[in-house]
């Protein structure tokens, strides 16, 4: 069996919007190997969101090719094939809550990720979903709490165990932790970080903190109006990046070491003269 | 170094339920002081309580809060309406919800101008136009025409920037003002709030758990943990030699570029309601135990 678990070629989409046609994304290829953390970064509107949806089936392809596992997920005559391989791809949103269904209980919401795709015992079901609720560390008292009742933290474990739930070969993360502060947010990256170290799972981590995704994932993917710039291994892009549109990304985010406290405190004596 | 606002043993309640606790500080002129923290430990409902945004639930139950020799806190809401928007502005973290999204920018200039200005239409934009050039928008007109939804985020933010200006405010309240915007945007949003202290001199009060934004603009920092400002100090103080375990709790949660990744230290809170100050530099103090 291939390596390769993702493989997207030449993904094009474009919008019309206002009678202006903006396209999203242009000539998108790539490739992600089994247990790989790739990150897309790019600023709001580069595309990034976009290739996410049209890899989770959210929104159609104009033109391009997306295999996982050997299946062409925009083949339509292969109808069971393309849903057996969805079932194992799973993706985590920006907003947990939108991710639950208000009126149902956190462990019904879980258990759905597999509802439609296998045929489990009630009872059977329910202990995984206990378990998976043990693993995102949270009680199995929540099983039982609706997402309003959660914490943007707790509701993104809750979302990050009912992506689990279907033991999913690719998850995909779109902005999963923007809408955290920063001591949730390295609560949930310590967790995703245990997931990567348990299981073969990939994973496509999409943020604008290039910071973070830096921390997370072994390659980068750079993306600029709807174009790959660059494609690298994570420390080739952060310290040696050939890229105009990538070394400004990165020259952008403000960090809190020494250095660049001495050099900002210098700047600012030369300005007060 | 003159005071132009003072806080003095504030305790705030919501429902009942107190949610700043004994936050005594000081911003003078000329100064930017960053208060960061984790959601909920009360660092929006503090700066909210300087211009009376409480909202019904929440009440000021002690403590003082002096601008300019006035208590604001003792304020009717027809008094606190003249100073806000005119001696002290305040931004929101979402800007788009900060402006009505039925009527232009230039417009709500004039608003703001007329209300605490008595400023004509004419001159209320001639000035705007002027602040949004200062503030680097090449082609001022073309925003004062648009209206909110037309602007990009980061557009939307400084423009929020600008029109909290338009009165030459003493004091800028900055609640999360780039955490909705992405890296390039904030880096711009963070540029344009420096400008505005370099060129008018205005202070800024920021509220933001970004530590790279505090570690960029702020002079003096105060982390709130539960409530409670648990230590204060220069940016180097805080960031470098932090001293309480909640400040390096937090400091350990930033993601760091490049680096791997290193699970952050967990703080459990301790109750803090019997600890002292204690001054650690002439700069720098933290919450801890008294030693006898």
């Amino acid at each position: 069996m291939s390596n390769v678990i993702l493989k997207v070629e030449h993904l094009c989409k474009s919008f019309s919007k206002d009678g202006e046609r903006i396209e999203a994304v242009r000539d998108v290829s790539f490739e992600l190997r089994r247990g790989e953390c790739v990150g897309l970064i790019g600023e709001s509107g580069s595309g990034k969101s976009t290739v996410a949806n049209l890899i989770a089936g959210l929104e159609t392809a104009d033109s391009g090719r997306i295999v996982m596992n050997g299946t062409d997920l925009l083949d339509r005559k292969d109808r069971a094939g393309v849903r057996a391989c969805r079932s194992k791809l799973q993706m985590i949103f920006q907003n947990p809550r939108l991710s639950f269904n208000p009126a149902m209980t956190i462990g019904q919401g879980i258990e759905e990720a597999v509802r439609y795709y296998q045929r489990i015992p009630a009872k059977q079901r329910h202990g995984m979903m206990l378990e998976r609720l043990r693993q995102v560390g949270l009680p199995e008292t929540y099983a039982d709490k609706k997402a309003a009742q959660l914490s943007g933290g707790e509701c993104q474990r809750a979302a990050i165990a009912r992506a689990l739930m279907a033991n999913p070969d690719l998850l995909l993360c779109d902005e999963i932790t923007s809408a955290l502060d920063v001591s949730v947010q390295a609560q949930v990256m310590a967790l995703l970080m245990d997931i990567r170290r348990t299981s073969d799972m990939s994973m496509l981590f999409i943020s604008h903190d290039i910071a973070l995704v830096s921390m997370l994932c072994d390659r980068l993917l750079v993306m600029y109006k709807g174009v790959i710039v660059e494609d690298g291994a994570t420390a080739d892009i952060i310290h040696n990046s050939q890229n105009d549109y990538t070394r400004n990304l990165i020259a952008s985010v403000f960090t809190a070491d020494e250095a660049t406290m001495d050099r900002w405190q210098k700047e600012r004596d030369n300005a007060n003269g | 170094m003159s005071e132009l606002l003072s806080i003095q043993q504030l305790n705030i309640a919501y429902n009942d339920i107190p949610t700043v606790k004994d936050v005594s500080l000081a911003v003078g002129e000329n100064q930017i002081i960053g208060i960061v923290g984790e959601s909920g430990s009360g660092k929006s409902t503090l700066i909210r309580a300087v211009i009376g945004l409480l909202g019904r639930e929440g009440r000021i139950t002690s403590g003082s809060i002096v601008f300019q020799g006035k208590h604001l806190e003792t304020m009717t809401p027809g008094q606190l309406r003249d100073v806000r928007g005119g001696e002290i502005a305040m931004i929101f973290q979402q800007p788009e919800s900060s402006f009505d999204p039925i009527r232009t920018i230039g417009d709500q200039f004039c608003e703001t101008m007329k209300l605490h200005e008595r400023a004509t239409r004419a001159d209320a934009l001639s000035r705007a136009g002027a602040i949004l050039r200062g503030l680097g928008f090449d082609d001022p007109a073309r925003v004062l025409r648009s209206y909110p939804f037309e602007l990009s985020g980061g557009m939307c933010q400084r423009a929020a920037i600008a029109v909290g200006m338009a009165c030459r405010p003493r004091l800028l309240l900055a609640d999360e003002p780039t955490s909705a915007l992405d890296v390039t945007v904030q880096a711009e949003t963070v540029r344009t709030l420096m400008k505005l202290r370099e060129d008018s001199g205005t202070s800024i009060l920021l509220v933001t758990h970004n530590m790279g934004v505090i570690a960029y603009m702020a002079d003096r920092v105060g982390v709130m943990y539960k409530g409670r400002i648990v230590e204060w100090g220069t940016r180097q103080d805080i960031l470098l030699h932090a001293a309480h375990d909640y400040t390096r709790a937090l400091i350990s949660a930033i993601p760091k570029l490049g680096e791997p990744f290193v699970p952050p230290k967990r703080y459990e809170g301790r109750d803090e309601e019997n600890a002292v100050k204690v001054q650690l530099s002439p700069t720098h103090w933290v919450l801890g135990e008294a030693t006898a």
